[in-house]
């Protein structure tokens, strides 16, 4: 660890660790201002043959080097640190990772839906597998109970249950069983113990577990101080510094990494929900409205996180068993085949999907080659996300939420090589959409760069000098983390032909002259009136992507139909300012909860559609191409009118979904 | 520079294998010594049983109390019927006795550990060649010299055999019949080279084959096959419907009728060991070289292709460009230009594959 750095950093080094690759950043002061200058990757190194996280990151110095001409190591292969005169090596280095052994836990509790559940959700905060669970409910003996912990040779031990004034009996008979695994473990492989149980036995667990040779004993508030009410992050902290702890003692060469960096290796997962804390806290604050959460999803080879970050809580959950690689075969306990079939447009056996399923097992790092395994990938991406959400959102109850809905959010942070590999950014949205299914407005960002663990870790720096939270924050905000789209997902359900929404689009570019539509009239107004306008009706169950190039602005309208709702009630009006994307406006019109058909000619006509849709290759029929001026917005809602009245045609054979101009207010 | 999974594919190589007891014995044999597959290197007591007997519960004490009575320690033998604890009282105390001949493993919190009497666990060196270093305790590495082919998955286990060639006569599609399996193939190795399913692997059982070699099969069938009495199964391609790459097969079949040694490790991903096939040979007086792992793919090295469309076939890499190039489904990767063996087309078929979709041969 080094001390105090008072002068700016010139360069900052970032790597993570991922279970497939080793992601590297080089971010520099340009022009008075930090920004990612470079980056490379290359296979992660710390499985066998290699079993060296640093040959896999000297390899993707070596590219990064090839790319900028900068030097990074020494002839001994050591990181040069600071940067020299010559440009030579970097002034800070930080380190992330994901892809080292997960942490081995057993975990010990009362009863299965209580505290059994809130020690899982204390676990899934960092890179832990819960390799058994020992409870009041399990049928087996305690001599199979204690061999089985004996078997699993675990490297933490956890034990909850018992509210703060309650059971004590059936806990101490937990900890006496725990004291026979250890008593019958050799010294020096017992693992570490975290007791995170009723409160009030924090002695008497000391005086029986403390005082075992070679034992380290940890102490945590209770998970579950009472029935009502859950208190993860004691446990989670120190968890996630025996996970400090045990990455840097484990085999892989993670001990000589953390000695270049002033944090040590730090979790992704801790690093990633760092970034999404600060961006929930510079989201800026709806007028009228309250902070929104920031969530983020980060789905690799072995893990899946799905994070939040609300009111300067973070609401970590990483799952150390879904994973579209290393984990995949884990994941199958946790996903249904039927439900991942759902997702493809074309038959497909369930024994050729469990075949795709163990060959991504087996070789995790390929890329699906044919559009066939490509469709398959992406489906099965799709139920791991579902999968690990559902496991989270037990633990999210305290974020704001329509109903069972996807918590309301101001941002979505998408990270992954899914969300980077697809040939449009379309396919990314499309994938985050149709996974968690985000109802009213929200912003997709993506992390290509792989900075976010990067910059997470790097804001730990903090701590040692003022200057880290300036070069995150301009790191991030010069196109580190770039939007992918705004998306608006009303809620309601779909019938044929209705028009879900109105989405009107007001250009927010006062310098320039507002556009004739290609009626042939153009009008002169006061600058600040004109604007360029775009109105496009979004009809259900399908999705409609209305351009809004990055570095762009505009006033969005939002008029649901009055079966649907954009968040402010249905048939409600919702207005916003929204920052150009990648993409745009991303309007999902396709209903929540989104319904999959169960045919599959349905699936077959649909599917392919929602990709032409939201990949731009079926364009968006606006109602007027442009507009200017307040006049105009009148004749914007005859010509709607015009239209809507070829759409009520259009479904005069379902007169009660009929659409209802009248309830729209211009 | 891209560095790649490595398959051994080599016709001669020297090997090291380590054989290990899953706990710690008492190894047999000395460094330097030529050992046969069938000959037991080392030996370890496993406990048979394990009993937990709750003294504080049947003299209903306190678990203190209890730790007071005991009159045992771990580590003290107890024979069925002996002392464990003991309460003197006016009315009549109270003993509490061993339900069985044991060894006492830990005695806490009012409890004592009961171990039964250990059974052996005989380690075989399972294949023929010299001890190189003895494991103290654990076990032996053993040097041979021959042909290796490293497959991607297996059931477990490490079975010797003589090799034998079966359904040479079907192709691309098929699946190899059960039929062809009969008892004149008891105690032997299989090779094929075109998928198996359930009407093998129980034929297999059934015959006590000793080992398959198989390009694939359904992963439907993995708990089938785990379950095999004493047939050791290697995959070599993957799950599915796979043929055998076909350098994999041409050099196992020239070594038809020899001894071969098959270890079926299944795959752990923080373990070295890998699904093997390994054909010894007399040690010429050169030891050839030993497998060089951790290589980068070059311009002319050889490489497997391991996904669809191109899975299976052998190609030489002619290009690696720095740039990522778009593949069919318009992913964009970096890849190598590979032209590929035994292209069905006129002229050398050259396609892009992913570096991540590739493995070095050799």
């Amino acid at each position: 660890m080094g001390g105090l750095t008072e002068k700016p950093f010139n360069s900052i080094l970032t790597a993570d660790f991922g279970s497939v690759n080793t992601r590297v950043a080089l971010i520099g002061l340009a022009n008075g201002r930090y920004r990612l200058l470079a980056r490379a990757q290359s296979p992660t190194t710390a499985e066998p043959p290699f079993g060296d996280v640093g040959d896999g990151l000297r390899h993707a110095l070596a590219l990064l080097q090839r790319m900028t001409g900068r030097v990074f190591v020494n002839e001994g292969g050591y990181l040069i640190k600071p940067e020299r005169d010559d440009g030579a090596g970097v002034d800070q280095f930080v380190a992330t990772a994901s892809g080292g052994r997960p942490m081995r836990a057993v975990l010990m509790g009362l009863v299965p839906e209580i505290s059994v559940e809130s020690g899982r959700r204390a676990c899934n905060a960092t890179y832990m597998s819960i390799e058994d669970t020992v409870h009041l409910g399990d049928p087996r003996t305690e001599v199979e109970q204690i061999e089985s912990i004996l078997r699993v040779r675990p490297d933490v031990l956890l034990i909850v249950g018992g509210t703060d004034a309650g059971s004590e009996k059936a806990v101490m008979r937990l900890v006496n069983l725990a004291e026979m695994a250890l008593s019958l473990t050799e010294v020096g492989k017992r693992p570490r113990v975290l007791f995170a149980g009723n409160a009030e036995l924090h002695e008497p667990v000391k005086a029986i577990l403390a005082t075992l040779e070679g034992v380290e004993l940890y102490l945590a508030e209770n998970v579950r101080p009472s029935l009502a009410d859950e208190t993860l992050e004691p446990a989670q902290a120190r968890l996630g510094s025996l996970y400090d702890d045990y990455i840097t003692g484990s085999p892989g060469g993670f001990a000589e990494v953390s000695q270049w960096s002033q944090v040590g290796v730090l979790p992704t997962a801790q690093s990633v929900s760092q970034i999404l804390s600060f961006l929930e806290a510079t989201q800026p604050v709806p007028p009228g409205g309250a902070q929104l959460p920031v969530l983020g999803v980060d789905i690799g080879s072995a893990t899946t996180m799905v994070a939040a970050a609300w009111q300067k809580r973070r609401y970590v959950s990483v799952r150390s068993d879904l994973g579209l690689g290393h984990s995949a075969v884990t994941a199958l306990d946790a996903i249904d085949l039927a439900a991942l079939a759902g997702w493809l447009a074309f038959e497909a056996e369930a024994e050729d999907l469990h075949d795709y399923v163990w060959n991504k097992w087996l070789r995790p790092a390929t890329i699906p080659q044919s559009q066939t395994d490509w469709e398959i990938e992406m489906a099965f991406a799709r139920e791991i996300i579902r999968a690990a959400l559902a496991g989270a959102l037990p633990g999210w109850r305290r974020l704001p939420r329509q109903g069972d809905f996807l918590p309301d959010s101001s941002a979505i942070v998408l990270a992954g090589a899914i969300f980077e590999q697809p040939p449009h950014p379309g396919y990314a949205a499309l994938l985050a959409l149709d996974a968690l299914q985000p109802v009213g407005r929200t912003r997709l960002l993506r992390d290509p760069y792989g900075l976010l663990a990067g910059m997470g870790a790097f804001s730990y720096v903090g701590a040692l000098t003022d200057l880290a939270p300036l070069a995150v924050a301009q790191v991030l905000n010069s196109g580190g983390l770039p939007a992918l789209g705004t998306v608006l997902a009303p809620v309601g359900r779909p019938r044929s032909k209705q028009t879900a929404m109105q989405v009107t689009l007001y250009s927010m570019r006062p310098d320039e002259a507002a556009a004739s539509n290609g009626r042939g009239r153009r009008r002169r107004k006061d600058k600040e009136e004109e604007r360029r306008s775009l109105s496009v009706k979004v009809r259900a169950g399908g999705i409609a992507v209305i351009p809004l190039a990055p570095g762009a602005r505009a006033r969005v309208v939002v008029k649901p139909h009055r079966r649907w709702d954009i968040g402010a009630g249905p048939g409600k009006e919702m207005s916003f300012v929204a920052e150009g994307s990648v993409l745009g406006l991303v309007c999902d019109a396709r209903g929540r909860p989104l319904e999959l058909p169960d045919k599959m000619e349905d699936r077959a006509r649909l599917y392919p559609r929602w990709v032409d849709q939201i990949t731009g290759k079926e364009r968006v029929q606006p109602v007027e191409a442009a507009q200017a001026g307040i006049e105009a917005m009148a004749e914007e809602a005859e010509e709607a009118e015009e239209m809507e009245e070829v759409v009520e045609a259009e479904e005069a054979v379902e007169a009660d979904e009929s659409f209802d101009l009248d309830e729209f207010e211009f | 520079m891209y560095y790649p999974k490595q398959t051994p594919i080599v016709p001669l190589v020297t090997i090291m294998r380590d054989r290990m007891l899953p706990i710690r014995g008492e190894v047999l044999v000395q460094y330097g010594r030529t050992v046969a597959a069938s000959d037991t290197v080392a030996k370890a007591g496993r406990f048979s049983e394990r009993v937990i007997v709750d003294v504080a519960e049947e003299m209903k004490v306190s678990p203190e109390e209890a730790m007071a009575r005991m009159v045992v320690h771990a580590g003290n033998e107890v024979e069925a019927g002996g002392e464990l604890a003991v309460k003197k009282g006016l009315f009549g105390g109270k003993t509490v006795r061993s339900p069985m001949d044991a060894i006492v493993a830990a005695v806490e919190g009012g409890r004592v550990v009961l171990d039964g009497a250990p059974e052996v666990i005989e380690l075989k060196a399972a294949m023929p060649g010299s001890v190189t270093e003895v494991i103290e305790g654990f076990g032996v590495q053993i040097r041979m010299v021959g042909a290796l082919v490293q497959g991607v998955w297996g059931t477990g286990g490490v079975n010797a055999g003589t090799l034998q060639v079966i359904g040479a006569e079907f192709g691309e599609g098929d699946e190899l019949p059960g039929s062809l399996i009969s008892l004149n193939q008891r105690g032997s190795i299989l090779l094929t080279h075109v998928p198996i399913g359930a009407e093998v692997l129980d034929a297999a059982s059934e015959h006590r084959v000793r080992g398959l070699i198989a390009p694939s099969m359904h992963a439907s069938l993995i708990e089938t096959a785990r379950a095999m009495d004493n047939v050791s199964l290697v995959l070599t391609e993957g799950f599915g419907r796979r043929t055998m790459m076909r350098r994999i097969h041409r050099l196992l079949s020239t070594h038809a009728t020899r001894e071969v040694v098959l270890i079926a490790n299944e795959p752990q991903r923080w373990e070295h060991d890998r699904a093997e096939v390994i054909v010894p040979v007399d040690t010429p007086a050169e030891l050839p070289a030993s497998l060089q792992p951790g290589q980068p793919v070059r311009v002319g090295s050889e490489v497997r292709v391991v996904c669809a469309p191109y899975a299976g076939k052998l190609g030489t890499v002619v290009d690696l460009p720095d740039r990522t190039h778009a593949i069919a489904n318009g992913i964009k990767a970096r890849g190598a230009w590979l032209e590929l063996e035994h292209s069905q087309l006129d002229k050398p078929e050259v396609v892009f594959v992913p570096l991540a979709n590739i493995e070095l041969v050799g």
